[in-house]
């Protein structure tokens, strides 16, 4: 009859295996093959890092998702500009205050309301966005850049 | 190189596992730590309904005016696990971000205790992103997850991830790390890091921490973290959209409740 040593000396010799496995893992943490970028509108060429990420993140987030906003939750027109749901509700969707318009018009700024709100442009209805404060010039070409990219979920 | 990794990483495991003999002994764990998966699964018959919600705006960004982030949307997911039996169980997720669909499968393979000291399960899956505009719906994904009970309290975890798809990455792989502290009185304190990505700009650590209440059947969950993400892809590429940094902080909680208890 083996003894409990014998028998366990198999399985001390798979520790270090074990453990040669999780450091090989961990030298490989956080890769993975870029996608391709997005092809570009024609026309003047915008920016490309405009994305809809940067957009979410420095404009809608800080700016329009709050509570009594553009919060999931109530948001104002039915709009909510919250991660993960602003794509949806803006891209192609028709404007509750000018529904000859589209919130966002890919490749057309000039034609999407959402950009017309944030410049405060003299066709509107109702005040200029954010209600309260206006953005920055930069913060307003991210966005304009953005959909004259074609308005890519990126 | 990353597949070449995984593929090795699996191999060596599944060589190795008809050696483990099946242990009895177990922590006290739930099937998820705070978003990563433990290896525990759920016991034969048994049901587990999961909510796990994350406030949108961080503290510092939403201020005492809006109740340092308790006054925004959310991030709000459901979830459904079946324990099939021989270690293995079922799960549907549901989160509102992208309307994304989570489908998996996870296998104990190895318990953990005297005989052998680690913990091991293999968990495959896939996402589907049912949200308008998305350009690329679906995702694979396969983890490895390799517990270690250190003491009588103190359980790490590492969580070898690769997923085929993210928002802007293909074949990503991650390696999220975790820990959980039994401190009595059926409260655990959890820790969770998921490395920024190097092919994602502006990518940061992930982190999380977690402080569970444990009551029959229950598990309450209160989160502080910097990311929102709750599915497997968007944990591993480090991509979510809209973005977070490292000195981020989110509140939110998970919400666990089996049938039967």
């Amino acid at each position: 009859m083996p003894s409990a040593d014998s028998e366990k000396r198999p399985l001390r010799g798979l520790v270090p295996l074990a453990g040669w496995v999780l450091v090989g893992a961990l030298l490989a943490v956080g890769c993975g093959d870029r996608k391709l970028p997005t092809e570009p509108a024609a026309g003047p060429t915008p920016n490309p890092s405009a994305t809809f990420t940067r957009v979410q993140n420095e404009v809608f987030t800080p700016n329009c998702v709050i509570a009594g906003c553009h919060a999931t939750a109530g948001a104002r027109q039915g709009m909510s500009l919250a991660p993960g749901t602003a794509y949806g509700s803006i891209v192609g969707v028709p404007s509750v205050e000018r529904s000859d318009l589209n919130r966002v018009e890919p490749g057309d700024a000039d034609r999407s309301y959402l950009v017309k709100k944030l410049r405060g442009d003299p066709d509107i209805t109702g005040v200029r966005m954010p209600d309260g404060g206006t953005l920055t010039a930069a913060e307003i070409q991210l966005v304009i850049d953005w959909v004259t990219r074609g308005a890519p979920n990126d | 190189m990353p597949a070449k990794i995984l593929m090795c990483t699996l191999i060596a495991v599944a060589v190795a596992l008809p050696a483990f003999p099946q242990a009895v002994a177990e922590p006290e764990l739930e099937t998820r730590l705070i978003n990563l998966p433990t290896h525990r699964s759920l016991a034969p018959a048994t049901l587990q309904v999961l909510f796990t919600h994350r406030f949108s705006q961080t503290v510092g960004g939403a201020g005492a005016d809006n109740l340092w982030g308790f006054d925004s949307s959310a991030d709000i997911g459901i979830g459904l696990g079946m324990g099939l039996g021989h270690g293995i169980e079922a799960e549907v997720y549901r989160s509102s971000f992208f309307k994304q669909y989570e489908t998996s499968v996870k296998w104990n393979a190895v318990r953990q205790g005297t005989a052998f000291p680690l913990g091991v399960a293999l968990r495959v899956g896939a996402d589907y992103r049912a949200a308008s505009g998305v350009a690329d719906r679906w995702a694979g994904f396969a983890q490895l997850v390799v517990a270690r009970r250190l003491g009588s309290s103190l359980d790490l975890f590492a969580v070898p991830t690769y997923v085929s798809d993210t928002p802007t990455l293909r074949n990503a792989w991650n390696v999220g790390l975790g820990a959980s502290m039994h401190v009595g009185h059926a409260w655990d304190v959890s820790v969770e890091a998921i490395p920024a990505n190097h092919d994602v700009r502006h990518s940061a650590l992930a982190w999380a921490v977690g402080f569970t209440k444990r009551l029959s059947g229950h598990a309450f969950l209160i989160y502080l973290g910097n990311s929102r993400a709750t599915t497997t892809d968007l944990i591993a590429g480090s991509d979510i959209p809209g973005g977070f940094k490292g000195g981020d902080v989110r509140v939110g909680f998970n919400l666990i409740r089996r049938f039967p208890e």
